[in-house]
């Protein structure tokens, strides 16, 4: 049976660095860990496909956000040059500086692609949770 | 009571409402002898083929297929429809239900000489109604339904509408007790909720 140890501690990291990024604010560096045909599924919302599309809606919306996030992965599977990750998440979100914390759960599902010895996004799925079933 | 099959992926919420709002009881699950005792069982879509190998990985993929087998009434939803067939080039490793045959395709980068985009995303109308199919009772050719996909299941007998996108595809798939739809009926306003209402009220 394949061990696919390696490419899931690369993919454990990717997903702490997009993390880290997002949190950061450096919008630009998390999308470049995404394929330029990036889908991105949130909710019942129009799905957004590319990630110039992507960034835009992140640019109009969360422009002057403030981001808390920490996630959990609770299953990764590599099969070949594919991979899926099942993740629950917290945020906590400030639309501005100085306004109200909001906090949400979500469960995401990320799907990434081996591509020239790279993983990069290629799909996500994003569903808010009702905070008290996490 | 309807066991809703939840694969992590987190969509549930707006099926169940639904469901709810039609007044069904649900029970979310990842228990394969839950869904051995439901009186049906809907399968959402979760995104990825690649993710249904968590199915089989939990054992339901043998607990759906026993409990159609005995009659229990299934629905899928988007990939839960492509799931019903034998596979998908999405993840060509992962096994589906194999119920109906065949294998889900991308959409082709080009149709009669024109560049095709991929996803299909947005309102699409369902064509070609099957007269006797019971999901789609008073649902009339040219209903407006909302997609969301690359992938596509070939048509086959069992197919009970088709929409146009690249060619012709299942949007409706059904046999018997086994049902799919391709389109997300939880966001696809009057169509979609006719199609849970005739689920539900089966």
């Amino acid at each position: 049976m394949e061990d696919h140890a390696s490419a899931k501690a690369e993919i454990e990291a990717l997903m702490t660095r997009r993390c880290e990024l997002l949190v950061k604010g450096d919008l630009v560096a998390s999308m470049q860990m995404c394929a330029e045909e990036y889908e991105l599924v949130l909710g019942d919302a129009p799905t957004l496909i590319g990630r110039e599309a992507v960034m835009e809606m992140y640019r109009s919306i969360y422009a002057e956000a403030v981001f808390g996030l920490s996630f959990k992965i609770e299953d990764l599977r590599v099969c070949g040059t594919l991979a899926v990750v099942f993740m629950r998440e917290w945020m906590t979100l400030q639309p501005h500086r100085g306004t109200e914390i909001e906090h949400f759960a979500l469960r995401r599902l990320n799907v990434l692609e081996c591509r020239n010895g790279t993983w990069l996004f290629v799909r996500a799925m994003a569903h808010l949770q009702p905070l008290v079933e996490l | 009571m309807i066991a809703v099959i939840d694969y992590k992926a987190g969509n549930l919420t707006s099926v169940v409402k639904a469901l709810h709002y039609l007044g069904a009881e649900t029970l979310v699950t990842q228990d394969p002898n839950v869904v051995r005792k439901a009186s049906k069982i809907v399968l959402p879509g979760v995104g990825h083929f690649q993710a249904t190998q968590l199915l089989a990985d939990l054992g339901i993929t043998s607990a759906v297929r026993e409990a159609v087998a005995g009659g229990t009434l299934f629905l899928g939803v988007c990939v839960g429809l492509q799931w019903l067939f034998e596979g998908s080039t999405e993840a060509p490793e992962t096994a589906g239900l194999g119920h109906f045959a065949g294998r889900c395709e991308r959409f082709p980068a080009t149709h009669n000489g024109a560049e095709l985009k991929s996803p299909h995303v947005g309102w699409n109308s369902l064509e070609g109604i099957r007269e006797d199919s019971r999901l789609l009772r008073g649902v009339a050719n040219g209903g407006y339904v909302y997609y969301t996909h690359s992938w596509r299941a070939p048509l086959v007998s069992a197919t009970a509408s088709v929409t146009e996108y690249g060619g012709a595809f299942t949007g409706v798939v059904e046999r018997d007790n086994v049902m799919g739809v391709q389109f997300h009926p939880e966001k696809s306003s009057t169509v979609g909720l006719q199609v849970l209402k005739n689920f539900v009220e089966l």
